[in-house]
């Protein structure tokens, strides 16, 4: 249950973590338009991972990492 | 919104360990909203098709966050003006 300071951190953390063991790993995200907050977490019952922000612009990075996930999670190798 | 790698398993593995490594893997997406459920898997050939979707929705329909950079711009372009 560790908020990460920066998406960069968390970022690299995700990757980390999905890859330490692909098949136990997910990845959540979590959008409260009333709140606006949007807040992602990656875990895989042992160690979990969470950002949390209020700024537009780290949409952008949300898409290009969820993207670079699944293309992971959908592809053949292991 | 969940995704996570899926093998094709629905049922727990048997402990022997005796599991045939899937040929290819898929990647699960369920999303929840209150009581309502959606799920679906996605292959490979349809991560792309997938993708885009994805973020067009992601992109439209997250708007209620604070923009940062072009309220500071305007900001900034204010003072100088008045100076």
């Amino acid at each position: 249950m560790t908020y990460l300071a920066t998406w960069e951190e968390f970022a690299k953390a995700a990757e980390r973590l999905y890859l330490s063991d692909p098949i136990k790993c997910r990845f959540i995200t979590k959008y409260r338009h009333c709140d606006g907050k949007l807040c992602v977490k990656v875990t895989d019952d042992k160690a979990c991972f969470q950002y949390r922000t209020e700024h537009a612009q780290d949409v952008k990075k949300l898409e290009k990492l969820t993207g670079h996930l699944m293309r992971h999670m959908a592809s053949k190798e292991k | 919104m969940t995704m996570k790698r899926y093998d094709g398993w629905v049922k727990p593995k048997p402990r022997s360990g005796a599991v045939s490594e899937p040929a290819e893997y898929k990647c699960l997406v369920r999303a929840t909203l209150g009581n309502k459920k959606i799920s679906t898997v996605i292959n490979h050939k349809d991560v792309t098709k997938f993708q885009m979707a994805y973020g067009n929705l992601l992109r439209a329909n997250i708007d209620g966050l604070k923009k940062k950079d072009k309220k500071a711009a305007r900001g900034r372009k204010k003072t100088k003006a008045t100076q």
